[in-house]
């Protein structure tokens, strides 16, 4: 067994070379001051340098100024001088008008960056900040969990589209958004329909007139023909509504993934430690080297499409992944780089739909006492489990839900208890969760949100086995504690149309993590005194899905995880280390 | 099953595979092949109306006009705009070279 701390020593030391030095001439380090025109330092400025589009490696390193405005890069900024640093400032309210660069010799480069109040937001403030002036929370919910379960609305393909409609010469531009909407709608149904289907053995080819994903396709094309009004090029008066989660030693590093990709989920394991990211539009893993940047694939061996969707880390530090498709769950021993494969069917050889594998507090796999994996199965309304040393699966429906529809459950987010015998589960399509017990096989808890486009999706257990829901269309946080089956608390996120996705949650920093589809943001609650801070991401389109917290580290590992063709946005591996002094890398 | 597929569809994710099939530039394709390549057919189809209008009502329209229409629509493919079939504006086809927004017209264009 390796010694700890010198592993450590080794990953701080490989993290603090954080580019290959192609040109050594041109490493240097780098730090600087944010002023505004009054001169005074500004705190909590993006501060980012990018070299520009890479294939692979390190993209982009972003620090935060502090409270006198300082900021520090980490290590040094390869193939960089005074004269060519690619470097770049963005916070809300204010626009960069000024950057001076001086060169210090040993020291590295000095960069001054001034700052001007600019109302304008465009380009700095996220895809909800559009969405802001609804005031129906009905509406945004049936846009959030209509559209964005797929991109960013309106990111900037859908601001494009919008702003032609509003272009259209028409006395009536009411009756034009009624039917250029309906037109999207329509071919957006086409497009998921497409894409989704691609890898499903034995699916029926696609119809251009149909419906597919979209099943209130009226009822969206109305919210939508309602709200999207006006050219979309301006936003004003975004904030974002809690104190900022970062520091003068939060450093957040983008990593390129070679394209083409469709990054879905990322956690950080193994050591070196190393960016897990699962391309669900192919069979592969790519392992990103978290010091350099260097990329090596995996892929699931399997005869049939697997998709790779889920990552959930094995108490022994290996990786378990399950699939967007086919029911194919698989096991990989990084050390070793051996994998185990199991196909999974019912007993009367039917198909699994499995989307979350049972985890703990740690976010590490957890079986029940028999060794039994439990998963959600979204396809059949049902949980299930499979025994990994037989390959024997089985799956229990669950019951309806009393004055919820029958059809549409969508069986989501599930996670086990401390007790090793009851999972939880939440329904995405009928804004319920419930548990249930593996020993006597019954379905115990169940209960509903009232807000029918509530959206729980990927929910998360804590040590103290209080139960975590993020809900994507109401835009809130759900704390329900399992032992006393009581809601503790329901609580609005500062941003309502921001699409928090998941949940997870931190057992080194006891608090939960949630990331958004919508805001570029990830939102961190403490259950301690029901407090809510942000931490902001450096890019626009950051379509985010889930967060692990590395236990080592405590750093954050995610993902940009735009996947659907047409849109352009990030698909990169993220990894954030927060500087807050928890995790065994305080020092950077 | 089906509706569970659909729903399914709607509830959570997409797939795809970010690739188109490769095609190495417009001279190696012929529009027929790029409309398939570039997933134009969400809106068009040969014969028949959908979101947009059919590639043959398309080469009717402008049959007076060819050589400029040929530019004209070529423009248009890649830009998208509304106006001349209703209010609907067709998306921008950014994923579409000029080179292949040409070959793409004048394959619809000699429809007619
Ligand atoms: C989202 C739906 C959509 C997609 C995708 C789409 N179109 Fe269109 N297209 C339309 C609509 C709507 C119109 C009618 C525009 C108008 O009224 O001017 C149109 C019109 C056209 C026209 C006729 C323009 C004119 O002024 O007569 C051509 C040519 C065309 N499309 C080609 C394409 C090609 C090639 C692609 C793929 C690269 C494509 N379209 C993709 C919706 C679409």
């Amino acid at each position: 067994m390796p010694n700890a701390r010198n592993r450590l020593r080794l990953f701080i030391i490989t993290l603090l070379a954080i580019a290959a030095p192609a040109l050594s001439r041109a490493d240097v380090a780098v730090h600087g001051q944010v002023l505004d025109l009054n001169g005074r330092g500004l705190k909590e400025v993006m501060v980012t340098v990018e070299p520009g589009p890479a294939e692979t490696g390190i993209a982009a390193v972003t620090v935060f100024s502090d409270d006198q405005g300082i900021f520090t890069f980490p290590g040094k900024i390869a193939n960089a001088t005074a004269a060519n640093l690619p470097i770049r400032a963005a916070k809300l309210g204010y626009r960069q008008t000024e950057v001076q660069n001086a060169n210090e010799g040993a020291a590295g480069v000095a960069v001054t960056i001034l700052m001007e109040t600019s109302a304008e937001q465009a380009g700095i403030a996220p895809a909800s900040a559009w969405l802001k002036h609804i005031p129906e929370q009905e509406d945004v919910a049936k846009i959030i969990m209509n559209c964005v379960g797929c991109h960013q609305l309106p990111g900037p393909e859908v601001r494009k589209y919008a702003r032609m409609v509003h272009d259209v010469p028409s006395t009536d531009p009411a009756a034009v958004r009624q039917q250029s909407w309906s037109a999207m709608v329509k071919y957006m149904n086409f497009v998921s329909a497409e894409e989704f289907g691609r890898g499903i053995v034995g699916a029926a080819p696609i119809q251009p007139d149909r419906v597919y994903g979209i099943t209130d396709e009226d009822a969206v094309t109305k919210v939508l023909a309602k709200h999207m009004t006006g050219d979309f090029q301006s936003v004003q008066g975004y904030d974002w509504g809690a104190p900022l989660a970062v520091n003068g030693k939060t450093v957040i590093r983008e990593y390129a993934v070679a394209t083409p990709n469709n990054v879905r989920e990322a956690l950080l394991l193994g050591d070196p430690p190393r960016l897990w990211a699962a391309d669900v539009g192919s069979d592969n893993i790519v392992a990103i080297d978290a010091a350099t940047g260097r990329q090596k694939i995996y892929t699931v061996p399997s005869d049939i499409p697997v998709g790779p969707h889920t990552l959930v880390a094995g108490q022994d530090g290996s990786l378990w992944v399950a699939p967007f498709f086919n029911g194919v769950v698989a096991h990989l021993d990084i050390a070793k780089e051996t994998w185990e494969v199991w196909p999974l069917k019912t007993p009367e050889g039917g198909n699994i739909g499995i989307h979350d594998l049972s985890f703990d507090a740690d976010h590490e796999l957890i079986t029940d006492k028999q060794g039994r994996v439990w998963y959600s199965d979204i396809v059949n309304n049902a949980v299930g489990y499979f025994d990994p040393k037989t390959g024997k699966a089985e799956i229990f429906h669950v019951p309806e839900k009393p004055g919820r529809p029958a059809q549409g459950a969508a069986l989501y987010g599930l996670a086990m208890a401390s007790d090793q015998k009851t999972i939880w589960f939440c329904q995405l399509g009928i804004a319920s969760f419930g548990s249930f017990n593996t020993e006597t096989l019954k379905f115990e808890a169940y209960e509903s949100l009232p807000m029918m486009d509530a959206g729980p999706r990927r929910i998360a257990m804590s040590d103290e086995d209080v139960l975590y829901l993020a809900l994507y269309g109401a835009g809130q946080l759900l704390e329900y504690d399992t032992k006393t089956r009581k809601t503790i608390g329901l609580y609005d996120l500062p941003d309502r149309a921001s699409a928090p996705y998941s949940v997870t949650w931190d057992n080194l920093r006891k608090v939960a993590w949630i990331p958004t589809s919508n805001a570029n943001v990830i939102y961190r609650f403490d259950p301690r005194d029901k407090s809510i801070k942000v931490l902001p991401l450096p890019r626009e389109q950051g379509f985010l899905r889930m967060v692990g917290i590395d236990p080592k580290t405590g750093y954050l590992a995610t993902s940009y995880a735009n996947i659907s063709i047409p849109v352009h946005g990030p698909r990169m591996a993220v990894l954030i280390d927060l500087g807050d002094g928890v995790g065994k890398t305080a020092t950077r | 099953m089906k509706k569970i597929l659909i729903h399914f569809v709607q509830v959570s994710f997409i797939f795809g595979c970010g690739v188109l099939p490769g095609l190495a530039s417009a001279a190696d394709a012929d529009g027929a092949t790029l409309v398939q390549a570039r997933r134009c057919y969400g809106c068009h189809q040969m014969t028949q109306a959908l979101i947009g209008p059919a590639y043959t009502a398309i080469a009717t329209r402008h049959a007076a006009n060819k050589p400029v229409m040929e530019k004209v629509l070529a423009r248009k493919i890649i830009d998208g705009g509304a106006g001349n079939w209703g209010v609907v504006p067709m998306v921008p086809n950014e994923q579409v070279s000029e080179d292949e927004a040409r070959v793409i017209a004048r394959w619809i264009l000699n429809l007619k």
